[in-house]
Parts: C-alpha cells; structure tokens; sequence
C-alpha cells in the first residue's frame, strides 16, 4: 500500500517537474563590430516555474576576450480567469571586445536543466577596423593595456540596468481581494551613497484609497541584489494602499530628486517603476449578516473582568481583534438587547500601525440590574479571511457571572466614578501672581505648635504631682515643704541683702510652713505648740532649741523697738541656712531610717 | 441675493479665520507675560496653571503637562489643574500605561490631593490640640472612675494625628524632592541599559509622565507609570524641579 503511494506522488512529482516549460534562447547585440566596441552575447531562459540554475561557462571565441559577466532575473504573475500564470527568466549576459579584426565565431552553448540539454545556436562576429579618429570608450585615455576584469557600461546598450540610482515600487502582494490593504514599498536602488532624496510628488490613479504606513526619517542603507547586481539600498515610504474596485490596478508612483556625487554633486530626477496589483472580487455567496466590511487575517478573544462582582459594581467586556487586514472596517457593534444588563457605549482604542495590522480592542462596560448567575451576551462578528479566501466569524463563549447582592461601597459607586475629561479648562483671569504661602514654614504656626506642646507638658507635670499624692504622700509632702521653704527662704535672702526688716517676718512664716508641711502640723497651732509638736517627732533637741532660738529672735526683731539691727541680718541669715540645712539633712537621715 | 448670502459666508469665514488667528496670537501673548513672572522667580500654582494651558492651547502638551505638574506639586488640590493634567493624559498614545484604580482607590487619592499642604498644616494643628485636649482629659480624668472613653479618644487622635504628620512629611519631601519628568520628545526610545547601541524595549512618546530613579551621565533611569522600567536620555526629558 505505502509503496503504491510513493510511486504515485512520485509520478505525480514528474508529472509537475515535466509539465514545466523551459525555453532557452541566445543573442548577441550586434553581428558586426568595430575594434572600440564591445559585444554581448546574451543566454536568456524562461520558464513558468522558478529557475534555479547555475551560470553556464563563458563561451570561448576566438578573436574575442571575455571581459564580464551579468545577470539579470524577472518574474510576473497574472490572473486569467481564477487561473494563475506566473512567468520567470533569467538572462546571462557576457560582455567581450574584440582582440583583432576578422571574422569569428561564437560556437553553440549547451544549457543543461534538469535531465535535458538546451543547445543555443552558433553566432558569426565581423570584427572591422575601427575608423580613424575614434576613441576607445571609458574615462581612461591609454587603450592598452587592457584589463579584462575591468567593465565600462556602454550608456547606449540595452543591457544596462535601469540606473545607478533608481526608485522601485514593491508591494508586499501582488493580488489580492477587494478591500484588502496592500502594503507598498519605496526603494531606492543606487550603487553609491547619496547626498540626499527629495520626494516630490505622489501620482495617484483610480482605484484604490492611500494612508503612509510608515516614512523613515533618513536614508538608512542597507545592501540588496537587484537583477544580479549589487546595489545600496534605502527606505523611502511605506504606503497603505486599501482597493475599492475590482480588477488590474496601478499603485502610486512618488518622484522625487536624488543628490549623486559625480565628479561633483548633481541633481538627478526619479520615478518610482510602475507597479500593478490584481483585486480579488469578494465572494457574493457565503457573507454572513454580521459582515461589516473586514478583510484580512484576524483572530478575536474575549476577556471578561471580573466574574464575581457586587450588585451596583460594573463589569468589563472586552472583544480583542488582533491580526492584519482594513481594521477600520471593524466597527463596534452595539450591544444585543439584555434586561440583565445595562451596557455602556463601546469604546474602541487602537494599537495599529498604519491602519493595517495591530490590535483594536473594544471595551464595553457592562451594569447587572439584578443579582444571581447572569449569562452576558453573545456577541458575533464576521469578517472575510483573505488567507483562506472564506468567510469567517466569532461567536462569543456563553460566559456566565456571578452578580452578589449590593454592598454599601456600591451604592457610592457612581456618585464618584469619575469620566475622563472631555475639554480643556480655561485660563484663569489673574493680572498678579504672588509666591504661594506655606504655613509650614510660618512662625505662627511652630508658636501655636510649641504653646500646644508646652500645655501638655504642664498638664502632665500636675498629673504626676497628683498622682504621687495618693502613691507617695511622703514624697509628696517633702517636695511640697521644699517648695514652700525654698520659696521663703529666696524671698528671706533677699530681705536680708536688702537689711529689710521683713526678713524675720517672712522667714519664720517660711520656717513654720515648712515645718507644718513637712511634719503634717495644723496651722491652727500656735507657734509655741508647733514647737512643742516637733518634738515627738524624731528630732534632735538640740535642733528643735535653735530653731526655738531663732524664732524667738524673729518675735523681738519684729516686735521689740530696736530689735531689728541691721547689723545682725547677716548672721540670722547664716543661722536661718544652718537651721534649713540641718533639718534638710535630718530629713534624709530620717528616711534612711 | 447670491451675491449677498456669498459675502456673508466670506465674511462669517474671514471673522473666524481671524479669531482663531487671534486666540492663538492671544495665547503667544499671554505665555511670554507669564514666562516673565516665572523667570522672575514667582511660584505660584495660578501661574504654573495658566502656563499649563497657554502651552496645551498653542500645541505643546510635554509642557503643558510639566506645568500642571508643577501646579500640583505646590498645590495638589488645584482642581482645574488636575482636571486639565487629566484630560491631557487621556489624549495621550501611552494613556493605557497609567493604572486603572477601582473605586476606593480613588476615594482615598481624592482626599489625599484635597489635603494640599496648608490643609494638612492646618490639620495638623487640630489634630495636635484635639491631642492635647484629650490627654489632658486623659491624664486628669477621676482615678476611680473608668477610662475606656478618654483612652479610645486619646488613641484615636494620637492615630489621625500620627497620619496626618506622615502625609504632611511625604508632600513637604514631595515638594522639596520632586522626581517626576515629563518626555519631551515625540518618540523617545526606552532602553534596558544606558547605551544606545542596543535595542530598545519600547517608545515613548510625548507627555508621558515618568518617575526618575536613577542618573548616569546623561542618562536617566524611569519608571513608567505601569511600573516599567529603562533608560533614556536625560536630554529627552523635562524634570517637575528642574
């Protein structure tokens, strides 16, 4: 079985090999030349299958020198019908001059293409004298000696490719069907770099809508082989060309200058080749009711976000179409009519390069109007595929979400949900503008800062205070009596730098209610009682008799005519200190204790 | 009569034709006032602003977008400013690379941009003397008595409070520190390493909004708003602080 289908691919294989025609010619330019000239013999071959082959020998004639050697290959491709016809050939062109004058003869070439041999008839060349007065062709001035790998083109001869520099029209298909974008692109060939290329001019014919796909911002060369000869070549624009009637029709053509250094830099105007593409009529059979006019190669998704929303929260639905073709004939369609939903006008946004390939993404936002399983709506689309030459179409997955009951964030929800902007706002009508003020770095606000801060540190100072009252009465009370003699004992000091007589005064008050905060005396107590209470306390006799003396001493100064001596203030200064000291220190004893 | 209807078009056409030609001359006008007050050292967020739409309507909008950005900074809660630096990125081929925030997300950045920085001075001065208020209280309330109210109050203020100090710090750094730029040129190729002999990961394009996180030389490296990240010339880049 498998050795039945071998032989007849493999018959089928000869059969397409054989079933290509191949025909194989020769000429030469001229059959009679003068000494200063140059002949071609030229091997063309043609075939409707592409050629593959190599460069056959050059032939040898006597009388003759071989010089160089030239290719060059063209292809074309028409429609009949629905049937396709394709036509190559490739031309090998060899270049001789003439030795010496005579009669010679370029002998039959044999071609050999696949398993057959192709016979090129034989040429008889007159070789004459050249006439007096003319020159060898080429810028070099001495004949001789010649140098068979040098080539000098003959401007006149018919072999010569189509310029050293030359603007090409290449689109990137050569058929294609009605609203179909063909992309078409702008060569420019030259054998040397230009200065520069001005672009000029675009010819326009019937037939077909234009938009540039892409214009380079400088000539960017690159090297490329065109007709079997080396050429620098560079971008010059990419056009979009969109077909609106069926049949042959002919692409823009630009022209524009071209800046060639020659001995100098000189101007040379150019014309883009013509160039032809055949349109495709779209099938009449077949187009289903949801084409709207797409032609290419596309692929469409979906992608629905989120699937499990809350009543009031809104859903996301987004149709993708990716791929090549005329994507503004892709429009949004509305939403097929659902009591679940409520859908919002779509938005397309574009990421495509020249209106030809890319993504177009549709975005519609969907609102449930009630809560449950909810089935979104089926969206379908259709479009022609160029590729496979059908109709094609999308249908959108059943998708189903889940619609929970509203929650208190989703009643705000549209309150706040902002739209984009949809203008511009106006200036606003100010004459003057003054530096912006911070009151961060005004002084009234660290004042206001530190007053604020100051009050919280006073209020938390009273706080402890209160607190050790009823954790640490002791302590509380010392600090209490300190304050109060300390208050005294200033005021006292400075009577008595001052030789006041109030020094007395205020320094038995001071030592009274030192003593009276200190060892919890009542004020009601005289102070005589006072004294005689002090002395169930753990004070030294000794202690309580001085500060007996003292007080005593502050009853005549006060009260006895005289009793205030200046002189002595400074002594009862020192006592008073002595006696501050001693119960100071008693009251640390103590409490060591 | 067609003579008539003719020449009312005519004259309908020119008296556009010169308005327009006027608002634009308007704003030209309008800019170079404004870009002496500028070059005079003033920093006013109704400046910046106006300079923001004097160059939006004149068809620059890398700038006009630096100058709403540069209003904001000082006052973020620039209501026009915002909305006009909205509508712009809207308008903007890379407008998908900004994130899409959903609803509370949005809620929260509202309030953050309505407390400008002399609100949340002000703020701050309420907050420290409900704080003050509520320790006092706190701190002299009756020992015997339960505390639970004066505490919850206490904390509460003590945390507004401590968020308030964050936003104040984050803006007054924001303003003093602003790394934000704005891509001037028309496509700007975005690279993976400071070198321009590799090939670029991506083109930006004019008004994009990008957050500078790196200099070298004289190159910068961004963070897209879509948290992409790649080098770029500095020199294709407008900075909030210059």
């Amino acid at each position: 079985m498998k050795r039945s289908f071998l032989c007849m691919f493999f018959g089928l294989f000869l059969i397409s090999v054989s079933a290509a025609s191949w025909k194989v010619n020769a000429s030469v330019n001229k059959m009679k030349l003068t000494m200063h000239e140059e002949l071609q013999y030229t091997i063309k071959v043609s075939s409707d299958a592409p050629i593959r082959l190599d460069d056959p020998d050059p032939p040898v004639a006597k009388g003759l020198i071989f010089r160089n050697m030239m290719t060059r290959s063209s292809s074309g491709v028409s429609l009949s019908g629905l049937q396709r016809t394709a036509q190559y050939s490739r031309e090998f062109i060899y270049v001789y001059i003439p030795s010496k004058p005579g009669i010679f003869t370029i002998p039959v070439q044999s071609v050999s293409i696949g398993s057959k041999i192709h016979k090129t008839p034989a040429f008889n060349i007159e070789v004459i004298d050249a006439p007096p007065g003319t020159t060898a062709p080429g810028p070099s001035a001495p004949p001789a000696p010649v140098d068979p790998l040098r080539w000098v083109p003959d401007p006149t001869e018919a072999y010569r490719p189509l310029g050293e520099v030359m603007l090409l029209s290449v689109p990137d298909r050569s058929s294609v069907y009605l609203g179909e974008p063909v992309i078409v692109s702008y060569y420019l060939y030259s054998t040397q770099s230009l200065g520069s290329f001005q672009l000029e001019d675009e010819e326009d014919f019937s037939g077909y809508g234009k938009s540039v796909y892409h214009q380079p911002s400088q000539l960017d060369y690159s090297r490329a082989t065109y007709n079997g000869r080396s050429y620098l070549r560079a971008l010059i624009k990419q056009l979009s060309v969109v077909p609106n009637s069926v049949g042959r029709i002919q692409v823009p053509g630009l022209t524009g200058s071209a800046r060639v250094y020659d001995y100098g830099y000189q101007s040379r105007s150019l014309r883009s080749s013509d160039s032809f593409i055949q349109v495709l009529a779209l099938p009449q059979s077949g187009a289903p009711p949801s084409f709207t006019g797409a032609v290419g190669r596309f692929s469409v998704t979906q992608q629905v976000s989120p699937k499990t929303l809350s009543l009031g929260d809104a859903v996301s639905y987004k149709l993708i179409v990716q791929g090549r073709g005329n994507f503004h004939q892709f429009t949004a369609l509305s939403m097929p009519e659902n009591q679940d939903f409520r859908a919002s006008k779509p938005v397309i946004t574009d990421a495509v390069n020249g209106g030809v390939d890319g993504t177009r993404t549709i975005v519609y936002t969907l609102l449930p109007q009630r809560s449950g399983e909810l089935r979104l709506p089926e969206f379908r689309f259709s479009w022609f595929d160029s590729s496979s030459g059908v109709y094609r179409s999308f249908e959108a997955p059943k998708t189903t979400i889940t619609v929970k009951p509203a929650n208190v964030l989703s009643y705000f929800s549209d309150l706040l949900s902002r739209e984009d902007p949809q203008e511009l706002r106006a200036l606003r009508p100010l004459k003057v503008y003054r530096n912006y003020h911070l009151y961060l770095f005004s002084l009234w606000f660290w004042l206001l800062i530190s007053l604020i801060l100051a009050a919280v540190g006073f209020s938390a100072f009273l706080a402890w205070e209160n607190s050790l009252r009823f954790k640490d009465p002791v302590r509380f009370s010392r600090i209490r009596a300190e304050r109060v003699l300390n208050r005294y004992f200033k005021e006292a000091r400075q009577a008595a730098e001052s030789l006041l007589p109030e020094f007395y005064v205020l320094a038995e008050q001071g030592l009274m209610a030192y003593m009276a905060e200190k060892f919890k005396l009542s004020n009601r107590l005289s102070t005589p009682e006072k004294l005689e209470q002090l002395a169930n306390f753990e004070i030294p006799a000794e202690e309580i008799g001085r500060l007996s003396e003292f007080i005593t001493r502050c009853g005549q100064a006060r009260f006895m005519p005289g009793g205030a001596d200046a002189s002595a203030l400074s002594q009862d200064l020192q006592t008073l200190q002595e006696i501050v000291r001693a119960f100071n220190s008693l009251e640390r004893g103590a409490k060591k204790s | 009569m067609k003579i008539h209807i003719i020449f009312s078009c005519i004259l309908i056409l020119a008296c556009s034709l010169i308005r327009a030609e006027v608002s634009v001359t308007d704003y030209r006008k309008t800019l170079e006032d404004l870009s002496k007050q500028e070059q005079a050292g003033i920093k006013a967020p109704d400046l910046y602003y106006n300079l923001g739409v004097c160059h939006a309507r004149l068809g620059d909008e890398s700038k006009a977008v630096l100058y709403f950005l540069r209003a904001l900074n000082l006052n973020s809660a620039h209501r026009d400013a915002r909305h006009n630096l909205e509508y712009l990125i809207s308008l903007s081929p890379d407008r998908e690379l900004y994130p899409r925030r959903q609803f509370v997300g949005n809620l929260l950045l509202s309030v953050y941009h309505w407390f400008n920085l002399n609100r949340l001075a002000l703020a701050l001065l309420l907050m420290l003397l409900l704080t003050a208020v509520s320790t006092h209280w706190l701190l002299h309330y009756p020992r015997d008595r339960e505390r639970g109210l004066p505490v919850l109050l206490t904390t509460i203020t003590l945390i507004l409070l401590c968020g308030v100090i964050i936003a104040l710090g984050g803006k007054t750094y924001r303003l003093q520190y602003n790394h934000k730029a704005v891509v001037q040129a028309s496509a700007a190729p975005l690279y993976p390493e400071p070198d321009a002999s590799l090939n670029s990961t991506r083109i930006l394009h004019q008004s994009l909004i990008v957050e500078i996180a790196e200099t070298k030389g004289d190159w910068c490296r961004v963070n897209l708003p879509g948290g992409i990240s790649g080098w770029i010339k500095s020199r294709e880049l407008l900075r909030v602080l210059p």
